[in-house]
């Protein structure tokens, strides 16, 4: 080693990376692991050394069945002096148990063989769980597309009974609304994913709020018979106005479809010291224990097959959520079966944040001296 | 006039299909929500063929085509899956064939009659 780093700066960096090293001398006998090493196959470095690496991590195939030195990669890569890098190979752990690892094997100028390892596990996880995504995105986009194409089609077909046409039009346009308000979602939840999902706060009242989050879902209450009712302290808070409303008329909407004709949906808003909470509680039918836990879940609806609920894409919750987190708040959930549920947004009371961009207009459109505390 | 069942969870997806299947093609057609309810209709109705959407919630294609085929009165019924190439695997050893999604309703009853090898 060269450099200011040192012989014993390079060590202690090889020792504590989080990938797991091997050194190999010309036998395939182990001459150093490192600390990673023994997180991902369970064996010390003082256990390891002097032990034939292969033999010992590697004796078996995935099957069970043996697996000659002289056949593995790494014993290749220690003859012609090649590299090699092998996904998702499984080696044995030392208590037997099987780890899926990345490994490269490269060869020394002291002929020798360095190893890394990756334990695969994350990666193939984060795999698998991006293609479920993107297979039940494209299961939900291509549903109202196939409707809204086939709908359009048809209304040019002979024949058509009288009205037919115009229920295919509004069937058509329902569906493209439906695809519309999917694709603003899908792109939200991908913001927030990636961290782009920014805020821009500024200072609102309670009462002008919760005044817009209840327009925005009048006319939904009026078509599902289901009457609206609001009451917010009278205080300021600061927080991103657009987003806040965005979750709260997810909530309502939520509420209104899920409530029963007749029934009352109750947004409540108050303010401790800690924090503002905003309760959306309605008189529908609840929400079993086990049920209340995946509603976060993407794609996730209570009963799909209640085509008044599945207008909606599935992932309101699961934005809702990421815009809170945001907020360094959260959104928790009660219900009583029969009862109805009451969720609540907790939007903590904390020191502006400088960090995050500021929009200095109140709800009111007038610009603020300068940004302060939230009292 | 030949007789279709349509199994599908989508309303608005059934609603296309029907028109396609009576206004277009000019057969008749029954509707399920399920595959429970679909079973049911079948024995009712006793259709030409069914139509099976694969991905419904509970009892999904899959569940449905086998049902279909372990039942004594429903067993000899052509079966056609629908399907959006979504995950799940290709189950056409199930079924007598597999229409995509989205299908075009124009010539959804033209498709029909060419899988199951029915006289135009």
């Amino acid at each position: 080693m060269t450099g200011s780093l040192g012989d014993h700066g390079a060590r202690e960096m090889i020792e504590s990376m989080p990938i797991g090293l091997v050194a190999l001398d010309s036998t395939g006998h182990v001459a150093f692991s490192n600390e990673a090493v023994t997180e991902i196959l369970g064996w010390a470095p003082e256990d390891l050394l002097g032990k034939q690496f292969h033999a010992t991590v590697h004796p078996r195939r995935p099957n069970g069945t043996a697996y000659p030195y002289a056949l593995c990669p790494l014993a290749a890569t220690q003859q012609d002096r090649e590299s090699r890098a092998l996904d998702r190979e499984t080696l044995w752990r030392r208590d037997g148990s099987r780890v899926i690892c990345d490994v490269t094997a490269s060869a020394l100028a002291t002929g020798g063989v360095t190893v890394t390892l990756r334990d695969a596990f994350a990666r193939l996880e984060l795999a698998r769980a991006q293609d479920e995504f993107v297979g039940v995105v494209s299961h939900e986009l291509r549903t109202p597309l196939a409707s809204l194409l086939g709908a359009l089609k048809l209304t040019t077909a002979e024949g058509l009974a009288e009205g037919q046409r115009e229920m295919l039009i509004g069937l058509a346009r329902r569906n493209a609304d439906r695809l519309a308000r999917l694709v603003d979602d899908i792109l939200d939840l991908e913001k927030a994913r990636v961290g782009a999902l920014a805020l821009t706060r500024m200072e609102m009242t309670g009462p002008s709020l919760s005044a817009s989050a209840v327009d925005a879902v009048t006319g939904t209450a009026l078509a599902h018979e289901v009457t609206l009712t609001s009451d917010a302290d009278d205080m300021s808070f600061w927080g991103d106005r657009m987003r806040l409303e965005q979750v709260l008329t997810n909530l309502l909407d939520n509420a209104v479809k899920y409530s029963p004709p007749g029934g009352t949906v109750t947004l409540r808003m108050r303010k401790s010291d800690a924090e503002v909470t905003m309760d959306v509680i309605d008189e529908g039918a609840g929400v079993a224990p086990e049920d209340l836990k995946r509603v976060f879940d993407k794609f996730w609806q209570i009963d799909s097959s209640n085509q008044r609920i599945r207008q909606g894409s599935g992932l309101g919750l699961t934005i809702s959520q990421a815009i809170m987190e945001l907020h360094g708040g959260s959104i928790s959930g009660t219900s009583e079966i029969g009862k109805g549920t009451c969720f609540t947004v907790h939007l903590p009371i904390r020191t502006m944040d400088l960090s995050v961009p500021v929009d200095l207009r109140t709800p009111e459109g007038k610009i603020a001296d300068a940004p302060r505390p939230v009292d | 006039m030949r007789r279709v069942l349509l199994i599908d969870d989508e309303p608005d997806i059934r609603a296309v299909a029907r028109v396609a299947i009576e206004v277009v093609a000019g057969w008749a057609c029954d509707e399920a929500a399920s595959g429970a309810e679909g079973l049911a209709a079948a024995r009712a109705v006793k259709p030409d063929v069914v139509l099976i959407d694969m991905m419904m919630p509970g009892m999904d294609g899959v569940a449905t085509a086998e049902a279909f085929r372990a039942d004594a009165d429903c067993s000899s019924i052509p079966l056609l899956f629908l399907t959006a190439n979504g995950p799940g695997g290709d189950p056409s050893w199930l079924v007598d064939g597999v229409i995509g999604k989205p299908f075009d309703p124009m010539t959804l009853g033209n498709v029909i009659a060419q899988k199951l090898g029915w006289a135009p």
